[in-house]
């Protein structure tokens, strides 16, 4: 099975080249039954993970574009009267999808998007008082633009917290831009993208990465980090218990695609970066907020002292 | 801020038996209305708990604080003393029970109790008085504690005895600490304490009859060490007064050596030159307080005490009575000789004073012996002679008329050390011989545990001095002659039985067994009273230097600092000791491997991980990458994955690489 993983990083990094950390990362959050926000530019393959990704997953696909004068229907659905079955009949909009990109997320007002995040938090929605649940697995990859912030209506504190991962892609190095240059358009490769996976082979791999274990010494590791970012006013505020599980369940998904079975320290430094910096450290920081993540693992004992 | 809870019934109990615990032995010291009146309350407060009855009003409170008052005027007659101040207190102290209703008044009241509790301290300086009072303080912070925890209205209220006894033990050393350092404050005034009055002891005055009824009483006059060996008994004469007027009944100081009204005549080295015939004596007396002013010490004692003065009749003397336990130090001097002119006028009138009339029969004696034998030596010799063959040594000696030296020399012939010494000195005097009575304490007992000596009581003793020419003071002891081992043993071996019963603790020196236990219990008290009650601003001064090499105010603060440092320095390492984690030995292990590769140049961060750590030594040391990866990863698994054969291999690998990296 963990060959399996291994082949799928390898399928989606012949789309997105030089990207296997960001790759490993996503795959970790999708395994890890979080969300994943992407904030770069435009252009820098944001589309092409997502695509990609579920193509791998053998996951179905959608892609809704956040406009300022979206409405939350326009993503969830909407009950429309059916004259001939004299009721009401819901129209599934674009969230009943397994892989659902959220173009720049914050484009859109606050309302529509609480909607999408509800949704994402729930694993449902309910229209006219009717639950309806989402696909299984529902893998959200949110996007946004730091740089033109101008009209756009940046994410909560709060509400970004509902994703387990921020990332961001980058520029490829040379050789890897190279490649691209002479493979042309990315786009039309992912069409050609072997399907690893299944829905059900993920749900195997989800139950045995709840049962990846964590030993007490590694708690103790994850206390000392959690305890430093709580006392260091560097930090907008300190990690949330809600914010140090997502960090450890992270680290099992983690542990688990590098073929182990219980989680190391490195597992942790691993994920942590993209797991805990948008809970930590105030937007619009920038680079500052990663120079503070890395005083943070490397001022924090990893043995005890 | 005052609290406004009504108080908890648990910590009104411990109120109430704290008040009990630190009024208790006070009872001894106030009047005995006012103990009654203070037990009453107690009672009527219970009374109050258990809700019957109602709280007395602003009038009544009042009226009861002025009656107990006015009582106390009058019962104490308007004497000033520290018992009034005391007793003043305790009514206070017991009278705030009738308005205690919120649980703050209770903080109020626990610190009085404090206070009051202090007061036991001033009356009981026993060891066994102290271990009392710090009784009474725990059981006050107890009561503190469990208002506290009743404010706290915690859950389950936790047991009050281990957070006390850890209160307790934390106070200890900071205890200790001030003890030894913080700075005697001498009192702003002082109160003369009433009990002295009642103490036994040597009066001023010595008529028939004093002395054998100080001989009844055990007590405790002091206690002395000596600094190297402790002379024979027969030369433990201590001094205390020159009497050297006499009424016909009553031996009393006259002018010249009344040491009393502070108008005695100072003794100067340059007045009479004494010459030493022996090493002086060095030893240190401990003196239970006496309410009198003047001190004990052998002949010829000097003293560098502050205060203490050093009378013509070489006795010591100071001018405040003594109130308080004193240590002083003397310097005696057994032998010697008067150097020079020999007795001025003045002290040769006193010393020659009869009263103009009565025992005519002694003076006609004298007159005859002074002329058949050629000097005085010869005529005292006669004198000891009569009485060695013809006298009785006995504490019951029959009845004197008014002229007692007639009738005791010519006719009864029966009686003790003070008999003997005034009939002596009289017939001196009659024969023309300069002669004064000495009274003071002879002999005591040496505790073979401490190796100190006690002198009581019944030690008490009355001598004669004789002026011989060319020598100086003369000691001469009658009772000796007539009854040598009352000298040499102590008064209990020179009386036949029923004698004896007279004595104080005649069960003490009839069972051996109880007389240890007695000396035992003695010699601790003593050491008690030596090093913790004696332990004044010289004795702090001493300790300091011998401790710091001076003892300049910088040097104290700083050993202080250092002290109180050290303490907290170890408590909160013990804590952090204490709430350590446990390290797991594969960490140990991991950790050895850390330093040896420190010491090679190769340096593990805080937060690197083993792994990149791992990474970074095989780049830096190829060489011993492959075996570090494989340590590593045992390391891992043994202690993230809790992996026993890992441990085992690690164990193996890891001492293999030590090996290999030397």
């Amino acid at each position: 099975m963990r060959d399996t993983i291994a082949a799928a990083v390898r399928e989606v990094s012949r789309v997105l080249l030089g990207k296997d950390e960001q790759i490993k990362l996503a795959l970790t959050c999708l395994l890890a039954d979080g969300h994943l926000l992407i904030e770069d530019l435009p252009g820098m393959g944001k589309t092409t993970l997502a695509h990609a990704l579920a193509k791998v997953a053998g996951l179905q696909y959608q892609r809704v574009q956040f406009t300022s004068d979206m409405l939350p229907a326009d993503i969830i659905g909407v009950s429309v009267f059916d004259s001939a079955a004299q009721g009401f009949t819901f129209h599934p909009g674009p969230v009943f999808a397994q892989v659902l990109l959220a173009d720049e997320i914050n484009r859109t007002t606050p309302k529509t998007q609480s909607a999408l995040l509800e949704a994402m938090e729930e694993q449902q929605v309910t229209v006219d008082s009717t639950t309806h649940a989402l696909p299984e697995p529902f893998f959200v990859i949110a996007t946004q633009n730091p740089q033109s912030q101008m009209g756009t209506f940046p994410l909560p504190e709060s509400q970004l917290d509902r994703f387990l991962m921020r990332l961001s892609l980058g520029y490829p190095d040379a050789a890897a831009e190279r490649e691209l240059f002479k493979g042309g358009d990315s786009r039309r490769h992912i069409a050609d993208l072997q399907t690893l996976l299944t829905p059900d082979s993920l749900r195997d791999i989800k139950s045995q990465i709840s049962a990846v274990t964590t030993s007490d010494s590694l708690i103790a590791y994850l206390q000392r980090l959690v305890h430093a970012t709580r006392q260091d006013n560097r930090f907008s505020h300190g990690l949330s218990p809600r914010g140090a599980l997502a960090l450890l369940h992270a680290a099992k998904a983690w542990a688990y695609m590098q073929g182990r079975d219980f989680v190391i320290p490195e597992d942790l430094q691993q994920v942590l970066p993209s797991v805990v910096t948008h809970r930590v450290v105030a937007a619009g920081v920038g680079s500052a907020g990663d120079t503070l993540i890395d005083e943070l693992l490397q001022s924090v004992p990893v043995l005890p002292s | 801020m005052k609290s406004r809870r009504t108080i908890a019934r648990r910590s009104l109990i411990w109120l109430l038996i704290a008040q009990l615990m630190v009024l208790a032995p006070l009872a001894l010291h106030i009047p005995l209305w006012l103990s009654v009146t203070a037990l009453l309350v107690i009672a009527w407060r219970w009374w109050l708990e258990r809700g019957r009855g109602r709280f007395p009003g602003p009038w009544w409170r009042s009226a009861l604080a002025i009656a107990v008052t006015a009582m106390l005027y009058v019962s104490v007659g308007g004497s000033f003393a520290m018992e009034t101040m005391v007793s003043l207190l305790v009514a206070g102290f017991v009278l705030k029970l009738t308005e205690l209703r919120r649980e703050g008044d209770v903080y109020l009241l626990c610190f009085l109790a404090y206070f009051v509790a202090a007061t036991q301290l001033l009356f009981f300086t026993q060891f066994l008085g102290s271990v009392y009072s710090l009784l009474c303080f725990c059981a006050i912070t107890g009561t503190l504690l469990v208002n506290q925890m009743a404010g706290a209205r915690s859950p389950a209220s936790p047991s009050p005895w281990r957070t006390l006894a850890g209160l307790l033990f934390q106070a200890l050393p900071i205890m200790l600490v001030l003890f030894l350092a913080l700075p005697r404050l001498g009192s702003l005034w002082t109160v003369p304490l009433n009990s002295t009055a009642g103490t036994t002891g040597v009066s001023d005055s010595m008529s028939p009859g004093d002395i054998a009824d100080l001989m009844q009483s055990d007590e405790l006059a002091f206690r002395v060490t000596f600094a190297a060996d402790i002379p024979p008994a027969h030369e433990r004469y201590w001094r205390a007064l020159v009497l050297d007027e006499f009424d016909g009944r009553r031996w009393s100081q006259s002018d010249f050596h009344d040491v009393g009204n502070g108008r005695a005549s100072v003794w100067r080295r340059s007045d009479q030159a004494l010459t030493e015939l022996a090493r002086p004596m060095s030893y240190e007396i401990m003196l239970e307080p006496t309410g009198e002013n003047w001190l004990y010490a052998l002949a010829v004692p000097q003293t560098d005490a502050s205060g203490v003065d050093l009378s013509r009749g070489y006795t010591l003397f100071q001018r405040k009575p003594i109130s308080q336990r004193k240590q002083y130090s003397v310097i005696s001097q057994l032998f010697y000789r008067a150097q020079g002119s020999g007795l001025d006028e003045r002290e040769k009138r006193a010393a020659l004073q009869l009263p103009d009339t009565g025992n005519l029969q002694t003076r006609e004696r004298a007159r005859q012996w002074a002329e058949q034998e050629p000097g005085s030596q010869a005529l005292i010799n006669r004198f000891l002679r009569l009485v060695q063959s013809r006298f009785r040594y006995t504490l019951q000696p029959p009845l004197l008329g008014d002229d007692s030296v007639d009738e005791f020399l010519w006719q009864t012939r029966a009686g003790f050390c003070e008999h003997f010494a005034s009939s002596f000195v009289f017939f001196m005097r009659a024969a023309g011989v300069p002669a004064r009575v000495v009274v003071g304490y002879q002999g005591g007992q040496v505790n073979p545990h401490e190796g100190y000596l006690t002198v009581r009581q019944l030690d008490a003793h009355a001598w004669a001095e004789v002026w011989m020419e060319g020598v100086g003071w003369q000691r001469v002891d009658p009772t000796a002659a007539v009854a040598p081992e009352r000298i040499d043993r102590g008064v209990e071996y020179s009386l036949d039985d029923s004698d004896a019963q007279l004595l104080a603790n005649a069960m003490g020196r009839r069972f051996a067994a109880w007389g240890n236990l007695q000396l035992q219990w003695d010699a601790f008290n003593y050491r008690w009273h030596r090093w913790v009650m004696g332990y004044d601003n010289q004795a702090q001064q001493d300790f300091l230097r011998r401790l710091l090499g001076a003892s300049s105010p910088w040097r104290v603060t700083l050993a202080l600092i250092v002290a109180i440092g050290t303490v907290a320095a170890l408590i909160v390492g013990w804590l952090f000791w204490r709430t350590r984690e446990p390290v797991a030995p594969s960490v140990k292990i991991y950790r050895r491997l850390c330093r040896k590769l420190d010491a090679a140049g190769v340096t593990r961060w805080h937060g690197e991980t083993p792994s990149d750590f791992a990474a970074r030594v095989g780049q830096l040391r190829p060489e011993w990458a492959e075996d570090m990866n494989s340590v590593t990863h045992l390391f891992l698994r043994s202690y993230y994955a809790e992996d026993d054969a890992a441990f085992e291999a690690l164990k193996h690998k890891a001492r293999a690489l030590l090996r290999r990296i030397g």
